[in-house]
């Protein structure tokens, strides 16, 4: 499976529900601080968006081990 | 009245004055183009990132935007909405035309390009940035999938 699956079932594992946007890939912490913006709310129909994570149970650490797991 | 052709592959020489054909109406055109994964689970409209800009010449000309490539991926399960949305001067972002609309990912399909375009007026000299914006009913969805997504600007001269 190609990394960037893994990244989104590793994701979806952690939290089910939780709304962001990639652009690129992500295999490392510096990815997954610059390459994801995270859905903090809704204006208008339009997402508001911010690279800073709102979800404490989402880390890169977590995410590594479950797509390593995959 | 008889109609002569010339043929002018042969016997014409010299420069036709410009008031003999219609001048070129293309000014300048700028592509963009991503082969990053683009792909998200957001429900509402998202910005991407993958943008294209472009400063027009003059207020009366038009922008043709129009958008094609990307790859959906057999990763992805849900249905993809994908607008184009514009904003002059850093004004912020709306939405100017759909490019795709309800497209069913159904996590074992995958492939689907995509395309669209759409003549922008723009009535500014100010830049132009283009950028495209992706949303999904349920799960998670790719607009591109280690394929190549351009966007081309023409300007169109009045």
């Amino acid at each position: 499976m190609i990394n960037i699956k893994k990244f989104w079932k590793a994701i979806l594992i952690l939290k089910s529900n939780v709304e962001l946007t990639v652009n690129g890939d992500i295999t490392s912490q510096d990815d997954f601080d610059n390459n994801i913006l995270w859905n903090t709310g809704v204006e208008n129909g339009n997402a508001i968006q911010s690279k800073t994570n709102p979800h404490s149970e989402i880390t890169w650490t977590k995410v590594k081990a479950e797509m390593d797991k995959l | 009245m008889s109609l002569v052709k010339l043929n002018i592959s042969r016997g014409v020489t010299g420069t036709l004055p410009t008031s003999n054909y219609v001048q070129g109406k293309i000014g300048q055109v700028i592509v963009s183009s991503t082969t990053s994964n683009i792909s998200t689970t957001s429900t509402s409209f998202a910005a991407t990132g993958f943008t294209a800009s472009i400063t027009p010449s003059a207020t009366t000309s038009k922008i043709l935007v129009s958008v094609a490539g990307g790859k959906g991926a057999d990763g992805g399960a849900g249905r993809i909405h994908a607008h184009m949305y514009s904003q002059t001067g850093g004004g912020g972002y709306s939405d100017i035309f759909t490019f795709v609309d309800d497209n069913n990912q159904d996590g074992t399909t995958y492939g689907q390009t995509y395309s669209g375009a759409d003549l922008h007026t723009t009535n500014t000299t100010s830049q132009v940035d283009y950028q495209v914006y992706i949303k999904v009913n349920q799960g998670n969805v790719f607009l591109n999938n280690n394929s190549q997504l351009s966007i081309t600007l023409m300007e169109i001269l009045a």
